[in-house]
């Protein structure tokens, strides 16, 4: 198993986000976590990551990391992308992609500067000009690679494809397969949840903090609690559209 | 030279080390209006130094050592605060230095402190330029990309593993440390030193260069510095005219260049705007 989290909670002063939260993904699988907004999906990311405080056990590729810094578990090979993007716009794209590979100390940064630039052409074209110039669908592929950069074993997504064209959409959708086929392990944080339950092989649905479902992924779409986990107990205006 | 010239020259260079001090927290979006403070620290310092038979350069080494101690000092309980709390804290800071300036006897006091050696502008130049270096190769490292990503989000930056804080930290100490060699050189140029000299104003200028010259490249608070010490000497001949238009310039280049007089862009877009045309 490569992430295990056991009994996580993060709360905001009074206000829990996540409440007792138990997950895993396993070594080159792709895991999603559905929910409506203000489910917790994002703190839990952060919680993962270390940049937000939580209570709970962590386990990274057989370490407890529940204490480490968030630099440390880059290191150990975590990388967020995280919700909206967040490009450093001040940085031209080459240099946001360089601080992805802040953790690293080897001599193959170079290389791999240059694998995304075949993975990704747009942003070779504009190597130099800042992250602003680029539009929202752009800026996404620039947040993927720049996490990619830290050469991580564990992606985290948070919502890659909130607010973008549905062509990009699917372009998203279709990087995260072709690079889980490639191996790398990926924990999806989605509202898609159609795309979502396509890539990932296992889901977990979060309502209000709390873990509402898990199952596998085929199950859950075809299922009737997934919906009602989502959508509340509003099943019947949901029916009441199809009619 | 004439006497006005080397002034103004003398000036000059220590708005534009003072400029380097302010730009360093700036630059990771963190406001320091503490730099005046930080200024006393290292004239005083290397004032007593010298007084007691330290040589010139030793003196001034050692003012600047001085104001990066207290810069790390006050940088580690202050940058606790964020935005307008921690200007408020670096502000705080430097009143209480000039406070207690003002009723050390040992110190001259009220009465002012008289500095032995004098520093001529040629050697002040070569200090200038020996900041300018540091600040520039800075830049060029891991450490001047993580302060701009620092600035861009701070929160954000943390992600890739960046010590935001420690950033923060750093920055603000070396900005302290320039702050110490921009004081220490002005106790050795005019050889007298008042606690009041180093007030909030002092501080705001500072900030006033290295914003207005721009934070996106090493070279806007030099640019800051020399075009808003310069101006108001060229506006000398319209008199009582001549804040309103130092005023007017800086609305001006508010409105025109919100980034700074001196942009990436704008170096980045130069050469290929001829190439094109």
């Amino acid at each position: 198993m490569l992430l295990e989290v056991r009994n996580l909670s993060v709360s905001y002063g009074k206000v829990a986000a996540v409440n007792d939260v138990s997950l895993h993904v396993e070594e080159g699988s792709v895991a999603t976590v559905l929910g409506a907004n203000g489910a917790g999906k994002t703190s839990l990311l952060n919680a993962i990551m270390g940049v937000t405080r939580a209570q709970g056990t962590l386990r990274f590729a057989g370490q407890t990391i529940s204490g480490w810094s968030s630099a440390r578990r880059v290191s150990a090979g975590m990388a967020l992308v995280p919700e909206g993007r967040r490009i450093l716009l001040s940085l031209t794209i080459e240099e946001n992609l360089l601080m992805g590979a802040y953790q690293r100390r080897d001599r193959e940064i170079a290389s791999d500067l240059g694998r995304m630039y075949e993975l990704f052409p747009n942003l070779a074209r504009r190597r130099n000009d800042p992250g602003s110039v680029l539009s929202g669908g752009e800026q996404q592929m620039l947040a993927i690679g720049r996490a990619l950069m830290a050469r991580p074993r564990l992606l985290l997504m948070d919502e890659p494809s909130l607010g973008l064209s549905p062509l990009f959409v699917r372009e998203v959708f279709n990087l995260i397969h072709s690079l889980n086929s490639s191996g790398l392990a990926i924990l999806l944080v989605e509202q898609n949840t159609r795309m979502a339950l396509q890539a990932a092989q296992w889901g977990y649905v979060l309502k209000l903090g709390r873990l509402a479902l898990e199952a596998d992924t085929e199950e859950l779409m075809k299922s009737d609690d997934l919906a009602r986990a989502y959508l509340g107990d509003n099943t019947t205006a949901k029916h009441r559209l199809h009619a | 030279m004439s006497g006005y010239a080397t002034q103004i020259a003398a000036i000059l260079i220590i708005n534009v080390v003072a400029a380097y001090a302010a730009y360093m927290p700036l630059a990771c979006g963190q406001l320091n209006l503490g730099i005046a403070g930080f200024m006393a620290i290292g004239a005083y310092t290397s004032a007593v130094l010298n007084g007691h038979g330290v040589p010139l350069g030793l003196s001034i080494l050692g003012g600047a050592c001085a104001s990066t101690i207290a810069g790390l000092a006050v940088s580690i309980p202050v940058l606790r605060a964020r935005g307008i709390y921690l200007t408020i804290a670096t502000l705080a800071f430097s009143e209480v230095v000039a406070a207690v300036l003002l009723n050390v006897n040992a110190l001259g006091g009220a009465s002012g402190f008289v500095v032995n050696d004098h520093m001529s502008v040629a050697p002040m130049a070569a200090v200038m330029v020996l900041v300018l270096a540091a600040v520039v190769w800075l830049s060029s490292t891991r450490f001047g990309l993580c302060m701009t990503a620092v600035r861009n989000d701070g929160r954000g930056t943390a992600v890739f593993g960046v010590k935001v804080r420690r950033v923060e930290i750093a920055a603000l100490t070396i900005g302290a440390g320039f702050a110490g060699v921009a004081g220490a050189l002005y106790a050795h140029h005019f050889n007298y030193l008042e606690a009041q000299h180093f007030n909030v104003l002092l501080s705001t200028y500072a900030v006033l260069y290295a914003l207005l010259g721009g934070l996106q490249t090493p070279v806007g608070p030099l640019i800051g510095a020399l075009v808003f010490t310069l101006v108001p000497e060229f506006l000398r001949s319209t008199d009582q005219w001549r804040y309103v238009g130092f005023g007017v310039c800086i609305i001006l280049l508010m409105l025109l260049r919100p980034e700074g007089l001196l942009t990436r862009r704008l170096i980045h877009d130069l050469p290929f705007r001829r190439r094109l045309a």
